[in-house]
């Protein structure tokens, strides 16, 4: 299983996709942190500037886009190749297929997230307090969990289709129903049909990203009170660290069972 | 065509240069029960039975879509499928370094490199040694990327990677495919070395003259069933023989028209091809040359020469007396 990793995170990282996707959120996180070094100066990362923001928004939109799309090919591409089947055929289990793909998808995405950080970090070193390197760190793990999580969806989504164009548009559609389209509708839903609570605990168990951001909020703003009701409800319930700890419990659950899924899909069906 | 259908199990005929030997006992090699495969409501296969002793070389041959690539899938655990598999004498697990599988038109990952793909599939045959090393030049130079490779390179090092270590079962799914006859050779000693070395190896094409040289034993699919399960010199008898006549210099295709013994004729362009009989080739060359046919007109290809809507093939012989 190891060398099935290794060949697959060696050969997707050096590919096209990843090289481009990394480039792409190195020069965007690059002009975010540039544009906001103002606003990095004047309120650091301590709580929620608007380039704190949109570095957050950055980080949760683009690798996991990465993520969904790279997990959703790679599958696929194993299927349509013959690759997957040549490989089963010498005793590498669905189990070991679907996590080695997953774990070469998150690596490329990770790539990206320390890319685009690191040169983040280079433009406001400096401008920020030193004190804040902590959150800094930490906004960096929760996208990563978010990333990794887009990842095991991807896969799974992968695991479900047939075909790589198959592949391309259930993971261009899942990743934008998850990135924007879930949050827009509990948001319109829940008001109009009065959900309440139970529209706030569904916008963050049933959809991964929107826990990720949360709890990067949560990271940024103690207080919270950029998340308003959200927020509120969160630290009433489970305190800033126990919401923090049930959100990105809430992420490992969306790696989890998107994988263990797949495997059983990839088990399931022919090729 | 003397066709026979498959017989199961504990004897089975004898291997190639066994002939004189008679049915034996055979040490239990792969034997399929009932194989059903449907696509939709489209049964590919159709509870095909099938037994093929160990250290057989078994060329698959069947027309297109004859579901010859299906029963290596199904053999291969790339299918679900209905009826049971069972290898030396247990149901068939892909366990690692015990079996191998090359599926029709592999693509191997294009950013990597040959070593790293033949890396990948040497740690995936286990710690037996290679019973059979390709040559020298078979492979490509290990640096390259996959995708900087031609067909032909690419299918060397599925091909090699495939035929790493020491598996009991070898499945090849068109091998030949893209290969040169430098390749086709090394190809055919590779799997001599394994078949001498005890392995079960099914090789599917539907060119099964690629194959026929080197096999001990050939399985016929048609419409998802076996049609024919023997020797592959009986099978080679079997086949027609392909004379083609070159029209060019009488302009007509009347010279060819009505000749006994021919049981198939259809012109290509300015070749004409005849198919007959193998025992039957003497006498349609002798009435061909009746007809003012000049012999340098004629070209014969052997068994399998017989895709009749193109031109002759390069393997065709000038037709000595």
């Amino acid at each position: 299983m190891t060398t099935l990793a290794v060949f697959r995170a060696r050969t997707l990282l050096r590919g096209k996709a990843t090289i481009a996707a990394t480039l792409v959120f190195c020069f965007t996180t690059g002009l975010v942190a540039l544009v906001g070094l103002g606003s990095f100066r004047q309120v650091g990362l301590g709580s929620v500037g608007p380039a704190a923001a949109a570095l957050v928004n950055l980080a949760l939109l683009l690798p996991t886009a990465q993520g969904v799309l790279l997990g959703a090919m790679m599958l696929t591409a194993d299927r349509e190749s013959g690759f997957g089947t040549m490989l089963r055929a010498r005793g590498v289990s669905p189990a070991a297929l679907v996590w080695t793909a997953w774990l070469a998808v998150a690596l490329s995405s990770w790539l990206s997230l320390g890319a685009g950080f690191g040169l983040a970090a280079i433009v406001v070193a400096g401008n920020v307090p030193v004190g804040d390197l902590p959150v800094f760190v930490a906004l960096l793990g929760v996208s990563a969990a978010a990333a990794a999580a887009a990842a095991a969806i991807g896969v799974l989504v992968g695991a479900l289709v047939t075909t790589r164009l198959q592949a391309a548009l259930a993971g261009v559609a899942t990743w934008f129903a998850l990135a924007v389209g879930f949050d827009l509708a509990v948001i319109g839903l829940g008001a109009f049909l009065r959900l309440g609570e139970i529209a706030i605990i569904a916008a963050i168990v049933a959809d991964p990203f929107t826990a990720a951001r949360v709890s990067a909020l949560l990271l940024l703003d103690t207080e919270a009170g950029i998340l308003g009701p959200t927020g509120a409800y969160l630290l009433d319930r489970l305190g800033h660290g126990g919401a923090v700890a049930a959100l990105l419990a809430v992420v490992v659950g969306w790696t989890l069972v998107p994988l263990a899924l797949a495997t059983a899909a990839v088990r399931r069906r022919d090729g | 065509m003397a066709d026979q259908v498959t017989t199961p199990a504990v004897t089975d005929t004898p291997a190639f240069g066994d002939a004189d030997r008679g049915p034996r006992l055979i040490e239990p090699g792969l034997i399929v029960r009932g194989l059903t495969k449907a696509y939709g409501r489209h049964c590919v296969l159709n509870a095909l039975d099938l037994s093929i002793s160990a250290a057989t070389l078994a060329a698959v041959v069947g027309s297109n879509g004859a579901g010859k690539s299906t029963l290596l899938g199904c053999i291969a655990g790339a299918l679900r499928h209905e009826g049971s598999i069972r290898f030396g004498g247990s149901p068939l697990r892909a366990i690692p370094g015990q079996m191998s599988y090359l599926p029709q038109r592999i693509r191997l990952p294009g950013g990597a490199t040959v070593d790293e793909v033949l890396a990948l599939f040497r740690t995936l045959a286990g710690p037996a040694p290679d019973r059979a090393s390709a040559p020298d030049g078979f492979v490509p130079a290990g640096q390259r990327r996959i995708a900087e490779l031609s067909g032909g390179q690419a299918q060397r090092v599925a091909l090699a990677g495939a035929l790493f270590g020491a598996p009991r079962l070898v499945l090849l799914d068109e091998p030949h495919a893209n290969l040169d006859d430098p390749a086709k050779d090394s190809l055919r000693d590779m799997l001599a070395a394994h078949r001498d070395a005890g392995a079960t190896i099914l090789v599917a094409s539907p060119a099964a003259f690629d194959l026929l040289a080197n096999a001990d034993l050939v399985v016929r699919v048609e419409a998802g069933q076996v049609v024919y399960h023997g020797p592959a010199p009986a099978f080679l008898a079997s086949l027609p023989v392909t004379i083609w006549v070159d029209l060019e210099s009488s302009g007509s295709a009347a010279d060819i028209a009505g000749i006994g013994l021919v049981t198939r004729t259809r012109i290509a362009g300015r070749w004409a091809a005849l198919e007959c009989r193998e025992q039957d080739v003497s006498m349609v060359l002798d009435n061909l040359v009746d007809r003012g046919i000049g012999i340098d007109r004629i070209r014969v290809a052997g068994p399998g020469g017989g895709d009749l809507s193109a031109p002759p093939p390069d393997n065709t012989r000038e037709a000595l007396p």
